[in-house]
């Protein structure tokens, strides 16, 4: 009996709430929807807010929404987005972290079903040694390393992520065996930080905003960026020029849903473009100290399909995935 | 001296009319916050990072600092109600909190939680003032090993008050570290435990488990054993603390403050440990009746937590202020949210935005007073919630649970992950396993193995180094101690 | 493992025999926990950090002591030990075991869970509210369903157009 009243209650609320979304559907094409899929706070939430608001500003009349949908490096949004099949007025925020997620996490969708539509930003990597470290250079630390693997304590973000692969990288262009890199996964660069500046740990990677201000006032010596060159205000040579050839930046972009026409594809690039042109955009760039890296198109698709294949290449080799 | 002047500029700022209509904006967005599980203060700051873009920098501070104190207020009032903690941190305050209002003592409890709080939270304002660089450099010097002595210290100092039957407080903490080992391994990026659930990758979340055991479990415990007869009117008992309720209560604040003020200068520290240390020290020093209430509602176990709890909140801020070393989730959103507009917190930020930081230190001291002048009076009428008919007092709980929970991370898999703890905590209470000690083997699992294999990690695998350090040394000798100590009385008892 | 027990034959003095057996049932679960945990991580591999513990070694650790404290446990149980049933205000603790109220809050929230993305807050949380206060003894049904509606609306108010916070519009996406 009370089963049946819960019924006609829910039937009747149901009735009235059909009725109300039936009005609302002429608005819904214009609505554009971005997902976090992480945790408000973290980067790709912070670029999927700075987004919003910017394209607020360029198209005032469109109506924009940012939703988290946090987990497993990304790859929970990931699937969710896969789901969405089709869907023209939904953009993921994702980057380089979630390359690695998919590969470690054994992820059942990939990056390759998803459509791309640009690259936003970048940031570089930078290496570290506490200021009482015996390493002076670059080449101090290798000849380290090839002595003795272990004895070099690397500390740097999760597993897997953007810090352990510079890790990885540079292990493998200094000769040393990926596998064996005394790796110490630490929740953040706060608290590798915190490792560095107790001199507890060898080395610290992180990305160049997460050190910078230290490497400045002298608590940290820089052995090197991962970027092509020198980036002005940091006195820091490339690891390149200390001789290992590594390049890696962390770039952050938004992909769409699977299965988009041509139209679909080309309204979200312009819409993105159009973003990225306008003033907004540039002043959170400038704020935030992102480096705008922007990218669209093709070059992008083949830019994501690059590093999908250089990212699992070395997650493998550091025996990350078995 | 230099330090009192500017603190006093400080005051100017954070005496604005504006900026102390923000303050209470903050304040009152962080109670509010505060009260549900898994909408925290962190998550809070976060989503309203975008909007206070174009408010100035001194004034978004000081909401994010009523935030930050008033989610631990917030926190505290649902523990004690509702037996519903809002966050990690005042779960150990539902222990002894629940109890007390339970037994027609709400207004008390809620009254020196309240009272605790701004106590602790004045020193710990005042300590963050005068001692910041020593405790950072302390705090800095702490090592992977002494943070595993730390856990196990911990471990020792709760689990030997915690349980009166050995073996089913042992469970207990096993299932709670069982639960820890779910999700991702930090250190090496290999799944356990997971069932092959993307949604467990990350693990299961403290706050899903600390509401699936206590509140959702307590609710299916009801459930099952509906008291037909009419239920008994909860007495809202006496409106305010009386002086014996103050004479106990002093001495749990102080001790509370000490214990949490370091902690949470500690990166790691967290809120949590200190919490379960000050309950742990105030059930060891409690003597006669007030030995018989600890488990019936003891009001030194609610007193030394709530202080601990705020402490370390203060205690926070001083890595975050002078090196722009984020210690806590909400420290890290903050960092994120100074870089927002262009300052990088450090020792350079005292020097070139003294307005901004003595600002916002100022701004926690009035946002404290605030709290207080806003709780105080409010606590015998929070104590009325306890009169709401059961039927609904408990669908409430069970719907603010839910909200919560699937706030995380807006997924149902979370929603019956909490009914599956729900029941566990159903069963637990049924067969008198106790719950705290699961709670405890969830937080300080975890912490103590990425700890301990850090330490070997980066002594290169040599056992010494875990008592290498004199911390890490004294820690763990404590630790033993705390576990010998009722072996040893029990021989001399003899 | 929530089974009546049946074997009304065997009384105590001091214990209400019926609990015995799902006593036991919970001491056997953390005793299973033990083996679980062992078994479960055993396919975990460890190929990176050589150094140090591997993800392994935590979980043997835990395991092990599981098994340990879940034998300890079931031999307890079974000499008759029995812990105390957490005492409340709320609760009859002589009253019988109601499985009929356990079991309508649990299809309640389940459902309550799987409908909720499809139904929306608003809706599916006041069937909730309505649902649970009915099952848990509310006598007055229009009273229950006000209140369910008005906290249900209320709590969306707040944290979705207040802070912000992403819950489902469901059903009545487009009317809030």
């Amino acid at each position: 009996m009370r089963m049946r009243r819960l019924a006609v209650l829910a039937a009747v609320i149901a009735a009235v709430s059909a009725c109300g979304s039936g009005s609302d559907t002429g608005a819904a094409a214009n609505a554009l929807r971005i997902m976090a899929p992480a945790a408000p706070g973290g980067g790709w939430d912070q670029t999927s807010r700075t987004a919003e608001q910017a394209i607020k500003s360029v198209d005032p009349a469109r109506k924009v929404e940012v939703f988290n949908v946090p987990g497993a490096g990304g790859t929970i949004g990931l699937a969710q987005l896969a789901g969405d099949k089709g869907d023209g007025g939904l953009l993921m925020t994702m980057g380089l972290v979630m390359v690695g997620a998919v590969e470690q996490n054994k992820s059942q969708v990939t990056l390759a079903e998803v459509t791309p539509i640009a690259r936003l930003t970048e940031e570089y990597e930078i290496v570290v040694v506490p200021a009482e470290s015996p390493f002076q250079t670059l080449n101090d630390l290798v000849a380290a390393w090839k002595a003795d693997p272990a004895k070099v304590s690397v500390a740097g973000g999760s597993a897997g992520g953007t810090d352990h692969i510079v890790a990885g990288l540079m292990a493998k262009a200094a000769g040393v065996d990926p596998k064996q890199v005394n790796y110490i996964a630490h929740s953040g660069g706060g608290e590798a930080l915190n490792a560095l500046l107790g001199n507890k740990v060898s080395i610290g990677i992180s990305g160049i905003g997460e050190f910078a201000e230290h490497v400045k006032s002298g608590k940290l010596r820089s052995l090197g960026i991962t970027a092509p060159a020198r980036v002005p205000g940091l006195e820091s040579p490339t690891l390149k020029e200390g001789g290992l050839d590594v390049e890696l930046a962390n770039w952050r972009g938004f992909v769409a849903p699977p299965g988009l026409d041509d139209a679909a594809r080309k309204n979200l690039t312009d819409l993105v473009t159009k973003m990225h042109d306008g003033q907004a955009w540039k002043d959170a760039v400038a704020k935030n100290g992102w480096i705008d890296s922007f990218q669209t198109g093709q070059p992008f698709a083949d830019f994501l399909a690059a590093e999908q294949s250089r990212v699992k290449g070395i997650i493998a080799e550091m025996g990350l995935v078995s | 001296m230099d330090s009192l002047t500017l603190l006093l500029d400080g005051f100017a700022t954070a005496l604005t009319p504006v900026n102390l209509l923000y303050a209470l904006l903050g304040v009152t967005l962080g109670t509010l916050v505060g009260v549900l599980p898994g909408i925290g203060p962190a998550m809070t700051v976060a989503l309203l990072l975008p909007i206070t873009f174009n408010v100035p920098p001194a004034s978004a501070f000081i909401m994010f600092a009523g935030i930050y104190y008033g989610g631990m207020y917030g926190g505290s009032t649902t523990s004690i109600l509702l037996n519903t903690p809002g966050e990690s941190s005042s779960m150990i305050t539902a222990l002894e909190g629940n109890k007390m209002a339970r037994r027609g003592r709400a207004a008390q409890a809620l009254a020196t939680a309240a009272i605790g709080s701004f106590v602790a939270g004045t020193i710990a304002t005042a300590l963050l003032v005068v001692a910041a660089p020593l405790v950072v450099d302390f705090a800095i010097s702490f090592g992977p090993e002494d943070y595993f002595a730390l856990a196990i210290l911990a471990f020792t100092a709760v689990s030997s008050v915690l349980s009166r039957s050995v073996v089913r407080g042992l469970a207990s903490l096993g299932l709670g570290l069982v639960i820890g080992l779910v999700g991702i391994d930090q250190q090496t990026g290999q799944a356990r435990l997971t069932l092959g659930v993307p949604q467990l990758l990350d693990g299961i979340d403290v706050v899903i488990v600390a509401v699936g055991l206590f509140a959702l479990g307590e609710a299916l415990y009801v459930a099952s054993r509906l008291r037909h007869a009419p239920p008994e009117v909860v007495p809202v008992g006496r409106a305010w603390m009386g002086r014996p309720d103050w004479a106990r209560s002093w001495r749990p604040w102080l001790r509370g403050t000490a214990l949490g003020f370091p902690f949470g200068a500690l990166p790691g520290g967290g809120a949590e440990i200190p919490t379960f240390l000050s309950y742990a020290v105030e059930k060891r020093l409690a003597k006669g009746p007030a030995k018989e209430e600890y488990g019936k509602g003891a009001i030194e176990g609610v007193a030394g937590p709530e202080a601990a709890n705020n402490a370390s909140a203060a205690g926070t801020l001083v890595p975050l202020l002078t090196l722009g070393l984020p210690t806590s989730a909400t420290a890290a959103i903050m960092l994120a949210a100074f870089q927002q507009y262009g300052l990088q917190p450090g020792p350079q930020l005292f020097d070139h935005n003294p307005a901004l930081v003595w600002g916002m230190v100022a701004s926690l001291f009035i946002g404290n007073t605030m709290l207080l002048v806003l709780n105080l009076p409010l606590a015998p009428v929070w104590a009325r919630v306890l009169r709401v008919p059961r039927p609904y007092l408990y669908a409430g709980i069970v719907l603010f649970a839910a909200l919560g929970v699937y706030a995380l991370n807006n997924s149902w898999v979370d929603l019956v992950v909490l009914y599956l703890l729900g029941l566990l905590g159903f069963a637990m209470r049924r067969f008198g396993l106790p719950v705290a000690p699961a709670v405890i083997g969830l937080i300080l699992g975890p912490m103590a193995e990425i700890q301990l294999r850090r330490a070997l990690a980066i002594g290169a695998g040599d056992v010494s180094t875990l008592v290498a350090s004199p911390v890490a040394a004294v820690l763990l000798a404590l630790a033993a101690l705390a576990l010998l100590t009722p072996l040893l009385r029990r021989l001399f008892a003899r | 493992m929530s089974t009546p027990d049946e074997r009304d034959g065997v009384v105590t003095r001091d214990a209400v025999p019926a609990w015995r057996r799902p006593e036991l049932g919970l001491a056997l679960t953390v005793l299973g926990l033990g083996v679980f945990v062992i078994v479960g991580t055993a396919g975990v591999t460890a190929a990176a950090s050589t150094l140090g513990l591997g993800p392994r070694f935590f979980p043997l650790l835990v395991g092990s002591a599981m098994i340990l404290i879940g034998v300890c446990y079931v031999l307890d149980v079974l000499r008759g030990g029995h812990g105390d049933p957490e005492e409340s205000e709320d609760v009859d603790a002589a009253a019988p075991a109601d499985w009929r109220g356990v079991g309508l809050v649990s299809v309640i929230f389940l459902l309550f869970a799987g409908l909720l993305d499809l139904l929306g807050w608003v809706v599916a949380a006041a069937l909730l509210f309505f649902g649970l206060a009915l099952a848990l003894g509310a006598r007055e049904r229009l009273r229950a369903a006000a209140v369910a509606v008005v906290l249900s609306v209320a709590t969306y108010l707040a944290f979705v157009k207040g802070l912000g916070v992403t819950l489902p519009a469901g059903l009545l996406d487009g009317v809030i």
